[in-house]
């Protein structure tokens, strides 16, 4: 029944991981210490070492960090995307309701896929096959999960793209991907993500090819999606705007490492990691009365393939110390789950000296700043 | 600032675009408005933002500026002369004096090319510092300024890291001292940390040389940081501008106001108690461009004339100019639309 | 960046950029030194250009050793003609004899001058005037894009064999008329590389940024444009040599290129096929003299291909 190839026998309701309980003690994605290296002609590249996260459902995490800095490639793991070789799983495990993707065979995986974990991509150009009707692949993976008929997946199609707010959706099934505008296709995109009902809903930069004010409208459905469905977001994003707006929590990646790890309440108001300051003060403020000058983050990402030696990030980090050179700082862990990987994260006088001025840890002075819309 | 002699005056500017229509291009010729009637000053030493969504034209008005393409109709005067009449010796004469950014730090930079040779590039093409060790000494001392290592002169752009290669594009843009650079989102490439450090090289090379930049990019808080005023541009018009913090705090057009509404604000306590206008539906096409107001197709406050009549822009404040039929007698934020 | 190779390619570009970074004190690497790094990775590339520097030097030192050890690559003697005629390979023979008593071996090494000389002479041929259209069609465009595009297609519409025929039945058999026969009717598609190399090179930025900065037309296609568009005219110029060798085979095998007694590889197909059941070695040893020039012409521009190759690295 499959588009493509061998016929593909529709999912009994009752094996579908989505329909069983999360088990006792766990959650509904659980990363755990996760290591993905590339072997490569260069070296070994290690794009993610020791990413851990949990999410349940109608969470929403974000996921910032530069270009390289992992944040994608943790997420083409978890959907079991990533080629190997050259990629190897060095370590680390990837739970969802309790069950090991990393165990599961390749046909479990694409069960996974699409019906229970789905993902949508930066790009709405390319992610479109121009040579088949839109209602035809929205309808896919209908009928490879779902077992729908044609007509059943049609109709779900035709209800689909009424949801994400496609006028006139009886006539728009039957167009091509290059009739529809960017924002357009990323809706569809979003509806074909949301077709079978997943549970989680991985976002990779979905707005950064958008205008701002349709990615406005992106964003605002996908919260609006996520109140109907119940499902959990990753929201992969290089703009601390967009996970201000969207996020519950936080996980800010550097050089293949998660550098803090917190509530967005937590990483924007009280972060505790060099990084994640340097982020914050780099971005351009909503005029206040004055310009604030930018402290932006001197240098340049290291190289994945050669790190350097302590933490990833001393190079660039103007508090850096000989031990931060020489020494990989072990997790810094609160009672909230807040985490950062930081020797000097706990010491509450250097984060209260140091922490932007937006920042409530930071010292009296310079609280609190304005913002105003 | 308005008492002085503007270093660059464009006035009613206008680009088209013909595209093919029919099988056999037959029947009426179409045209892409991209540009359409604007018009604006630019003084020595300031920063004026040109700021717009994608296919709002403010690429093409840089270049039809620069004389890269050419414009249509419109007058754009560059120090006293104008600039759509020069020829020959006269415009290479005006490229000595205007200087172009590109956004893509990998496009812009020729590959078989070393970063020396770049950087030298104008200085050879205008015969400055005919003397080789002259010029590559002078060719150093731009590197170090924009925060290269003078060492690097015979290496290759691919060498060089995407913050890095803008760096090598600012160089040569400054290397003859122009008066203006037009820069075509030179950030918008680049990462966060690495964006925030070319905005500071861009102010402080400003503070230095006194060149003035028309400084274009579709992100609103980073033309609003950089920016001494700020213009607004959709589908081809100039909507809105005046200095950036009038812009910023009191602005009065509604496509304004909803792209200020919709830029993502890195705090999530504003981000969730702020009001959003969110605008239904996409822009329309440049080839058949809405009549009237360009907006109103996407306007939550349109009226009847809207459709009818093109608004001008008026100075409704001292420096600040709007055009919209409705923005003075009914500014959105008092209409509190919900939507 | 929807697929995942962007993204790791994204990835590399990130790691290669700083590895630099880290080594500052590393000696730059110049494009052509890396791509001749790249080429020298490919195998297969490398077999491809040995052979060819194997069978020039071969072709080219013939006249010092080749008569003395194997005799007369043209000369028929008469007292010997019955008694060595069609011998099998032999150590004294290592391709055997031809009909008339003639050494093949000797034959071959000769017939490798005219193939190389042919393949050589008559790309350059196309590539002058391939690159000079191609050029004109893409820097002006408008009305000399269409004439010259369109008098390519009309050159390409021809059946090319038999083109070449016609022309040196007009013009005359002779070396030097397969030389100019095969080089006219190769431009086309060299022009057709060249045009489409050239207007993808135009649409980059740093075409425009020197136009920006006042640039003369000629310092913007001397210096920025031709740089970048000459690789894959090297690519295509190294296949089109082999191109060129069939061509020459095929017009001696029908009797319309060099003339005999001249030894030629297609001469020598034609003479051998008579006693393909008999003597297979006379049609076929010759035969894998062109099979293996043209496919090491194709594996070398292959391999060049991938290792100049600029966006590989730069996109």
């Amino acid at each position: 029944m499959g588009l493509f190839g061998k016929k593909k026998r529709a999912l009994d309701p009752a094996d579908d991981l989505k329909n069983q309980p999360v088990p006792e003690g766990s959650h509904l994605l659980e990363v755990d210490d996760l290591k993905m290296y590339f072997h490569t002609q260069d070296g070994v590249v290690k794009a993610v070492d020791g990413v851990s996260y949990t999410l349940d459902r109608g969470e929403t995490l974000g996921v910032v960090g530069e270009s390289g800095s992992g944040k994608s490639v943790t997420h083409m793991t978890i959907m079991g995307l990533i080629d190997m070789p050259p990629g190897k799983i060095e370590g680390g495990d990837i739970r969802y309701r309790g069950h090991s993707l990393l165990e599961m065979t390749e046909e479990q995986m694409q069960h996974i896929r699409g019906n229970d974990i789905a993902m949508i991509f930066q790009d709405p150009m390319t992610s479109l096959n121009p040579v088949y009707t839109i209602g035809r692949q929205l309808g896919e993976g209908l009928r490879l999960h779902r077992g729908y008929s044609k007509e059943q997946a049609l109709q779900r199609a035709v209800e689909l793209l009424d949801m994400v707010g496609i006028p006139n959706p009886e006539q728009r099934v039957k167009d091509y991907p290059h009739q529809f505008s960017g924002g357009m296709r990323q809706r569809v995109m979003i509806a074909m993500a949301l077709a079978c009902d997943p549970d989680i809903l991985i976002a990779d930069e979905p707005t950064t090819a958008l205008d701002v004010t349709i990615q406005a409208q992106i964003i605002e459905l996908m919260q609006e999606m996520q109140k109907k469905n119940g499902n959990a977001i990753v929201m992969i994003t290089h703009d601390l705007g967009v996970v201000a707006d969207v996020a519950d929590k936080i996980m800010v990646m550097y050089a293949g490492h998660p550098v803090e790890f917190g509530t967005a309440e937590e990483i924007f108001y009280n972060p505790v990691h060099p990084y994640t300051w340097g982020l914050i003060r780099s971005i351009p403020k909503p005029a206040g009365d004055e310009k604030e000058s930018l402290t932006p983050i001197e240098g340049n990402p290291p190289s994945l393939v050669n790190l350097p030696a302590g933490c990833p990030f001393s190079p660039r980090c103007p508090y850096a110390t000989d031990r931060c050179r020489t020494e990989m700082p072990e997790l810094y862990v609160t009672e909230t789950g807040h985490y950062s990987r930081c020797h000097f994260s706990g010491d509450a006088a250097f984060v209260a000296k140091n922490a932007p001025a937006n920042s409530r840890s930071a010292a009296p002075a310079n609280a609190e700043e304005g913002g105003e819309a | 600032m308005e008492n002085r002699e503007p270093l660059l005056h464009v006035e009613h500017l206008c680009k088209r675009f013909p595209v093919e229509s029919g099988v056999f291009g037959r029947g009426a010729k179409r045209y892409v408005h991209a540009v359409d009637d604007i018009s604006f000053d630019i003084y020595p030493g300031e920063t004026f933002g040109l700021v717009g969504e994608s296919g709002c034209g403010k690429s093409t008005t840089g270049r039809c500026i620069m004389r890269l393409i050419e414009p249509t109709s419109g007058t754009v005067i560059f120090d006293g002369q104008d600039v759509s009449q020069l020829k020959g010796k006269d415009l290479k004469k005006m490229r000595h004096d205007m200087q172009y950014i590109f956004q893509d730090p990998y496009a812009s930079l020729n590959p078989r090319m070393t970063i020396g040779e770049i950087v030298s590039e104008p200085l050879v093409i205008h015969g400055e510092m005919t003397d080789k060790a002259e010029r590559m000494d002078h060719v150093r001392h731009l590197l170090d300024i924009v925060g290269l290592n003078p060492e690097h002169i015979n290496r290759y752009p691919h060498e060089f890291s995407g913050g890095q290669r803008q760096r090598v594009g600012i160089a040569r843009a400054f290397a003859l001292r122009p008066k203006l650079i037009i820069c075509d989102e030179p950030v918008s490439a680049l990462d966060v940390s690495i964006q925030a450090q070319v905005l500071n090289l861009l102010k402080d090379l400003q503070a230095e040389f006194g060149t003035a930049y028309l400084f274009i990019a579709h992100d609103l808080s980073v033309v609003q940081h950089i920016s001494d005023r700020v213009a607004v541009m959709y589908l081809g018009n100039l909507m809105e501008y005046s200095d950036w913090k009038t812009l910023y705090d009191e602005p009065h057009h509604p496509y304004t106001q909803s792209l200020l509404s919709a830029v993502p604000v890195p705090d999530p306590d504003v981000q969730h108690s702020r009001k959003r206008i969110i605008l239904p539906g996409d822009p329309p096409s440049p080839i058949d461009p809405p009549s009237g107001c360009r907006f109103h197709t996407r306007c939550p406050i349109a009226q009847k004339q809207c459709s009818e009549t093109k608004p001008e822009l008026r100075e409704v404040c001292p420096g600040h100019f709007c055009a919209c039929h409705c923005a003075a007698v009914n500014p959105i934020k008092e209409t509190s639309i919900e939507l | 960046m929807t697929d995942k190779n962007t993204k790791l390619d994204q990835q590399a570009e990130v790691v290669e950029a700083d590895s630099e970074q880290v080594e500052a004190s590393k000696p730059s690497r110049t494009l052509w030194s890396d791509a001749w790094n790249r080429l020298r990775k490919n195998k297969l590339a490398l077999i491809g250009a040995a052979w060819i520097i194997f069978v020039i030097v071969v072709a080219v030192t013939a006249d010092l050793w080749a008569p003395q050890l194997l005799g007369s690559p043209t000369e028929i003697d008469s007292a010997t003609v019955a008694a060595n005629s069609k011998l099998p390979p032999s150590l004294e023979h290592p391709f055997g004899t031809d009909a008339t008593g003639r050494d093949q071996l000797v034959r071959v090494i000769y017939g490798a001058r005219i193939s190389l000389a042919v393949g050589v002479v008559a790309t350059l041929i196309s590539t002058a005037i391939g690159l000079v259209m191609g050029g004109i069609a893409a820097y002006y465009g408008g009305i000399w894009d269409t004439i010259i595009m369109r008098l390519a297609d009309m050159f390409l519409a021809i059946p090319y064999t038999l083109f070449v025929i016609v022309m040196l039945a007009v013009i005359g058999q002779g070396i030097q008329n397969v030389f100019i026969a095969i080089g006219i009717l190769g431009w086309p598609s060299i022009a057709r590389v060249f045009r489409s190399a050239i207007l993808s090179v135009k649409e980059n930025d740093y075409v425009d940024a020197a136009r920006a900065m006042g640039a003369s037309d000629l310092r913007i296609i001397a210096r920025h444009i031709f740089p970048n568009s000459v690789a894959s005219i090297v690519v295509y110029a190294t296949m089109n040599i082999g191109g060129a060798i069939l061509t020459e085979s095929a017009l001696s095998f029908l009797g319309m290129g060099v003339t005999p007694p001249t030894p030629s590889w297609g001469i020598m197909i034609q003479d051998g096929q008579k006693f393909l059941q008999t003597e297979p070695w006379l049609m076929i040893l010759p035969g894998l003299a062109i099979l293996t020039t043209v496919l090491a012409f194709t594996l070398l521009g292959d391999g060049l291909r991938d290792a100049l190759d600029v966006k590989m690295k730069d996109a």
